[in-house]
């Protein structure tokens, strides 16, 4: 797993960092670290890819599983002036985003696809089985405000790139017609799917923005919440199979430490 | 606390936007069933997605027939249900959905001539979507009397754009004379390899296909049978037949999953099959499948291949096989001038093409196929 060796390595470089801050005296803090705070933050996110608005097709969410999306993050916040107020914060941050999901569906375009490329498309009117298990890098830009003693909150963007991807499932319990409404009708019932996979479709870059608040636990912990709107579609601009917008729409929770 | 609010209001406005909306008005123009009077029917009507065929006693006023036609939930059809029409030819009907965005037409034939004994396979015609061939039997007037059925329907479904000729069901310009049948067994691709249905034998029979069954249940997808005013005693024609040299076959492992098995330079031989099933078609309303075609209790008599036969030959050669009785099974001679009995002869460049073994390539040819009657 190169990605896990990459987060050990960028969390060894900002403890690194973070244990230079520290330890400097403080009457000696180079300008650099001057009213500049080091963070690791680990948590996990709630959401999913959203279609918005959602599509007249999905008539009924039958079930839907946030699954074990883990985020691992270090980040910088250098605060304006010495009264700490407000702050900017930047860092790097290694996050899973997925969900799985069974919608009840009608007249709901899609291609039912083979390894090899063979694809039969047609409207589907049935149940749809949706994965979805993407990693990112992501960059946080935020503007931090210390509202109390215990509270910080803080805004901004996020431009994040796609590192692992998957959006697949399969349809079932229905039908697709050929081609489209009025085509030849084929039952997909029992044991019978009809597997799709769009991993290759999905965007690699994606921007949205970014809220939330941390509360102080006690000196150096903290745990925060915040959530990601995705601003730009989960899949490419010539993606056409996919025929409504989805966006990443994500709840993180987790804790931060502070050094 | 401000926090908690905006997060309050985020999770609220999320909620909000992905509420389900009404369902939209239906997109579907099919015809669902067809009424006409019960005592004019031969045979149960047949719809297919874009033709209603509808065969009817010999008695029958076909100048002055009114179908009337079940739709797809708010459709809409034209000409209006009820519309007094001479089928003597057939007509097209339009169906419009009930968004007003689909339209669908479906040509409407009433066939009121018997079986022909006799079958050259010189007449076929791309099928609707212009994909792959249909065989049909006209008689002496040019009236349909028939479309032959075939698994391209089937075979349609994964074969993207692949031209007619390469079908597993198409013609050769060859025959013994005029043209002849073409039946080749096709490897499906990668989609029909998903589905575990790696091959496709070439296959046509008297029946129809349903498409809709092809991937779920592919052995109720082949529905038999036509009504037949004739007591079949033998069936007769010839053939050419060269087997594929890669068998391919679907079997389950030891851990119950169905898997692909290859065998290589003939190391199985494929053979061909040829058969015909006479039955009691319950006033009409029974089509024997794939699953019940040599079990049935209404089976009067069947004509079948033997496989030793099934040679391997490039001259064209004869082959004549008798309906065998059923034991304790007597025709009633009202019931068969009513078309109470169907019959349907079925032939595959394979003969496990029902359940997906062949030789690929195997390809058969047929002409001159003959259902000779008792006197």
């Amino acid at each position: 797993m190169k990605l896990k060796q990459f987060i050990i390595g960028i969390l060894v470089v900002f403890g690194f960092f973070a244990a230079n801050a520290q330890d400097a005296p403080s009457g000696e803090k180079s300008s650099l670290f001057q009213n500049t705070e080091f963070q690791i933050r680990a948590g996990f996110s709630i959401g999913g890819s959203a279609p918005i608005p959602f599509p007249i097709e999905i008539r009924k969410i039958e079930r839907y599983d946030p699954t074990l999306a883990l985020g691992l993050e270090a980040n910088l916040t250098k605060w304006l002036g010495d009264n700490q107020r407000w702050g900017i914060r930047t860092g790097l941050r290694a996050e899973g985003r997925g969900m799985k999901t069974e919608a009840e569906v009608k007249d709901y375009y899609t291609e039912v696809i083979s390894d090899g490329g063979q694809k039969v498309t047609g409207n589907f009117t049935g149940m749809v089985q949706t994965t979805v298990k993407n990693s990112y890098f992501t960059i946080p830009v935020l503007a931090v405000y210390d509202l109390s003693s215990r509270w910080n909150l803080y805004g901004g963007l996020y431009f994040s790139s796609l590192i692992e991807r998957n959006f697949s499932g399969y349809v079932y319990d229905g039908y697709l017609r050929e081609g489209g409404a009025t085509g030849s009708k084929l039952i997909f019932e029992g044991d019978d799917k009809g597997p799709y996979d769009f991993s290759d479709d999905l965007r690699v870059f994606q921007w949205g923005a970014l809220v939330g608040g941390e509360w102080r636990l006690q000196k150096h912990l903290q745990l925060f919440s915040e959530l990601t709107w995705g601003l730009n579609d989960l899949f490419k601009k010539d993606f056409k199979t996919v025929t409504f917008h989805m966006y990443s729409i994500y709840l993180n929770i987790g804790f931060g430490y502070r050094f | 606390m401000k926090t908690r609010h905006l997060f309050f209001f985020l999770i609220a406005a999320l909620a909000f936007s992905s509420c389900t909306k009404d369902e939209a008005l239906n997109s579907e123009a099919d015809i669902l069933s067809v009424i006409v009077p019960q005592e004019i029917l031969k045979a149960d009507p047949v719809i297919e997605n874009n033709r209603v065929t509808i065969r009817v006693k010999p008695d029958t006023d076909l100048e002055n027939q009114a179908p009337v036609f079940t739709l797809s939930k708010g459709a809409t059809i034209s000409p209006e249900n009820g519309t007094v029409l001479d089928f003597t030819r057939p007509h097209i009907y339009t169906v419009t959905s009930e968004n007003g965005k689909n339209i669908k037409e479906y040509t409407v034939t009433f066939i009121i001539a018997g079986l022909s004994p006799y079958y050259g396979f010189e007449h076929f015609r791309l099928n609707e979507s212009g994909k792959y061939y249909v065989f049909y039997e006209v008689n002496e007037n040019g009236d349909n009397l028939m479309d032959w059925a075939s698994g391209n329907a089937g075979f349609a479904i994964t074969a993207g754009e692949t031209p007619p000729d390469l079908y597993p069901t198409t013609y050769t310009e060859a025959g013994r004379t005029g043209r002849a049948l073409k039946l080749t067994t096709r490897r499906t691709g990668e989609l029909g390899i998903m589905f575990n249905k790696p091959i496709a034998a070439g296959n046509i029979f008297m029946g129809t296909f349903d498409v809709s069954a092809a991937i779920s249940s592919p052995l109720l997808a082949v529905k038999m049978g036509i009504p037949i005013e004739l007591v079949p005693d033998t069936l007769k024609g010839y053939f050419k037949y060269q087997g594929g040299d890669v068998f391919v076959q679907v079997v389950e492992n030891a851990q119950g999953e169905l898997v692909i098995e290859e065998y290589e330079n003939g190391e199985i031989p494929d053979h061909w099959d040829v058969y015909a099933i006479f039955y009691d078609n319950n006033g009409g309303t029974l089509m024997l499948d794939g699953t019940n075609r040599f079990t049935h209790e209404n089976l009067m008599s069947v004509a079948h291949l033997d496989p030793v036969d099934a040679i391997e030959t490039d001259q064209w050669t004869a082959f004549e096989l008798p309906f065998v009785q059923k034991p304790g099974k007597t025709i009633d001679p009202q019931k068969l001038a009513n078309g109470g009995y169907s019959i349907s002869v079925v032939m595959s460049s394979s003969a496990g093409g029902d359940f997906f073994k062949g030789g690929v390539n195997s390809t058969l040819l047929i002409d001159d196929l003959e259902i000779v009657s008792k006197k």
